[in-house]
């Protein structure tokens, strides 16, 4: 599925946020990398920092966040994208990176028809006229299994059902066929049947297009349908990093295990169901030590005071644990 | 019946009862401000009979709420009386200065809307030193009276530097035809125009600014920037569009203002539209003749309104016209 050729490499990267109650530490030093035709998935609760990851990828990040230190390259030129200029950072949104948000009702303008906001990365990126562009948002609708593709474009948001507004925001998304494609909870806001036929969509859109994927969700019946490695967040770090086999099987720090316990089955009674007792901590004061450590089950000493490493275990496969290695 | 112009005349028929609630409050309040147009007929130190003589003419000598029927039913006749005092029916004195007043509140509005709008999008979208010095400015052009603005306008650019014209809005005797009559018009229009439009670019600089401001927190402006289309079109074509809508409702909104500032600029100005009328009317207590001019004027503000109505199904779709 995927070769050993990077498309993304993030690197020690450390992201805050300026609030009135202090600095909060949303993304403190992460490194992971996305292989060309790779799907890879970051997990985590709210708060997590997971998508505060993502959006630093493109670099959309709100206004009161900025990102500290670290590198994120985009290859194969080796772009360093936290030091791009926004200008040139402009050129490869929507045509090398696109993304996908959680929520098509509001992130659609509700004022533009539907083939002008597909339109308009076409025109910009591609060079050509609206008209042409026009007849290509039609083609990617058809693509994505709009029925009347050519009536839906004229159409404003409010005139489709979330379904068809989420196909809208992917076909947004690809329109320029970017390589990398990067999904914010794509599916989060959908019905659960609706859920399954947009996923099934990506999933073929990203085999037929061979384009990489960083999916960001809390959901890890998503992740296992469509990705290949998974990166487990929490509290702004990175706790382990695996193919989605070998995790699910065989999961390795505690809070993994926490998540995979916390997932629902058929196969388990309702009492096996268990949460991780307390909640995710404040990130302006982040806890010493392993950042799980409040809430680990197998916690000792050493994991109060310092801070486990991510180290691998196997090929791709990384745990930050004091229990592992 | 096509679905705009049935909305049209189901608005037109709910504002008919507003119309005659503006009737009554002017009448009254018209009435009630002292002084006698019988007076300034006649003169103060008239003979009594004259006066007498004068009031059955004008039919001032009946009972207040006498003459007040009268005059609602030759209202709905589509007669709006006499002058006391210039022997013209009120509709032509009125509809003769129409047009001076329209060239005049038209300019002003078109002038403050593009001017504010822009100035306003630039401001939201461009914050830091540049915004704070554009809102001082704006909340400089809130805060002068159209009467001072203009008379200060006038001293300086006609009396002192002579660039422009000092009153009314033609040059009387040179009788210019076509595009010199209008070249002569725009030379009259350009500082009463700038006097009353101040104002109202200062105010939709505000209203536009917070708007867009507004607009850019959403997470459509998100979407679009993750296009990679450039930031411009992010403000102007996303942001600005979905802005327009309260910037619209206060142009409309603002249409009586824009007449009322029309009074005083005409004043200063001696242009002759239906500002300068109502002064001299009310100074005079030509009582159908003021009462006249706030009819047509709230036709006005209801015409503006209907526009802006339509407007709104215009710029957002998921308004529907109802």
């Amino acid at each position: 599925m995927f070769s050993s050729s990077k498309i993304l490499e993030v690197s020690n990267l450390y992201v805050q946020y300026l609030t009135l109650q202090g600095i909060v530490k949303a993304v403190d030093g992460v490194s992971f990398s996305v292989g060309w035709g790779e799907s890879f998935a970051i997990v985590g609760e709210s708060g997590s920092g997971k998508s505060t990851l993502a959006f630093s990828v493109i670099r959309l990040l709100p206004e009161n966040s900025r990102i500290v230190n670290g590198k994120i390259l985009l290859y194969p030129e080796n772009i360093d994208l936290v030091k791009l200029p926004e200008e040139e950072m402009r050129k490869i949104r929507g045509r090398r990176i696109g993304m996908i948000f959680q929520d098509p009702m509001t992130f659609l303008n509700p004022v533009m028809r539907i083939g002008d906001q597909i339109a308009e990365a076409i025109i910009y990126h591609q060079k050509c006229s609206p008209t042409e562009a026009k007849r290509k948002a039609v083609k990617l609708l058809e693509k994505l299994r709009i029925p009347d593709a050519s009536d839906v474009v004229n159409r404003y948001p409010h005139q489709l059902s979330g379904g068809m507004k989420q196909r809208v925001v992917i076909a947004m998304a690809i329109s320029c066929n970017p390589q990398l494609l990067i999904a914010d909870e794509p599916t989060t806001a959908l019905d659960v049947t609706v859920q399954a036929e947009v996923l099934e969509l990506l999933k073929n859109l990203i085999n037929e297009y061979n384009m990489s994927l960083i999916l960001v969700t809390h959901d890890l019946g998503i992740v296992a349908e469509i990705c290949d490695r998974v990166a487990i967040m929490y509290a702004g770090k990175i706790m382990e990093i695996g193919d989605v086999y070998r995790l699910y099987k065989n999961p390795k720090h505690p809070y993994t295990i926490g998540l995979l316990n916390a997932v629902p089955t058929i196969y388990k009674s309702k009492n096996e169901i268990a949460g991780i007792k307390g909640s995710p901590p404040n990130l302006i004061n982040p806890p010493i030590g392993c950042r799980f450590h409040p809430r680990c089950p197998y916690v000792f000493d050493k994991c109060k005071i310092y801070e486990p490493p991510l180290i691998e275990i196997s090929k791709s496969n990384y745990v930050a644990c004091w229990l592992v290695g | 019946m096509s679905p705009l112009v049935a909305f049209v005349i189901r608005r037109l028929l709910q504002y008919i009862p507003m119309i005659l609630v503006v009737i009554v409050v002017i009448f009254i309040l018209v009435r009630m401000a002292p002084g006698d147009p019988t007076y300034i007929l006649v003169g103060e130190v008239g003979d009594e009979s004259f006066v007498q003589a004068a009031r059955e003419r004008l039919g001032l000598n009946k009972p207040l709420h006498e003459q007040f029927l009268i005059y609602i039913l030759n209202v709905f006749r589509g007669d709006l009386g006499y002058s006391y005092l210039r022997s013209e029916s009120v509709s032509k004195l009125i509809i003769d200065r129409i047009p001076a007043t329209l060239i005049l509140v038209l300019t002003a509005m078109f002038i403050s809307a593009a001017v504010g709008i822009i100035i306003g999008t630039i401001s939201a979208a461009r914050r830091g030193i540049l915004d704070i010095s554009l809102s001082l400015l704006t909340l400089f052009g809130i805060s002068i009276p159209y009467f001072w603005l203009g008379q200060m306008i006038l001293i300086v650019f006609s009396v002192y530097l002579g660039l422009f014209p000092l009153g009314g809005m033609i040059s009387v005797g040179m009788d210019y035809q076509g595009i010199n009559y209008a070249l002569d018009i725009i030379y009259h229009l350009t500082l009463p125009a700038l006097t009353l439009a101040i104002f109202n670019i200062a105010f939709t600089t505000k209203i536009t600014r917070g708007s867009v401001l507004e607009a850019l927190t959403q997470d459509y402006i998100i979407t679009a920037r993750s296009k990679g289309i450039p930031e411009r079109r992010v403000i102007f074509r996303h942001a600005l569009r979905n802005a327009l809508i309260p910037v619209v409702t206060y142009t409309g909104f603002n249409t009586g203002v824009l007449l009322v500032g029309a009074i005083l600029t005409e004043t200063v100005f001696a242009w002759p539209g239906m500002g300068s009328l109502l002064y001299d009317s009310i100074r005079l207590r030509d009582y159908p003749v003021v009462l006249g001019i706030f009819i047509y004027g709230s036709i006005m503000v209801i015409i503006a309104n209907l526009i802006v109505d339509i407007l709104y199904g215009i710029l957002d779709p998921r308004i529907r016209m109802r």
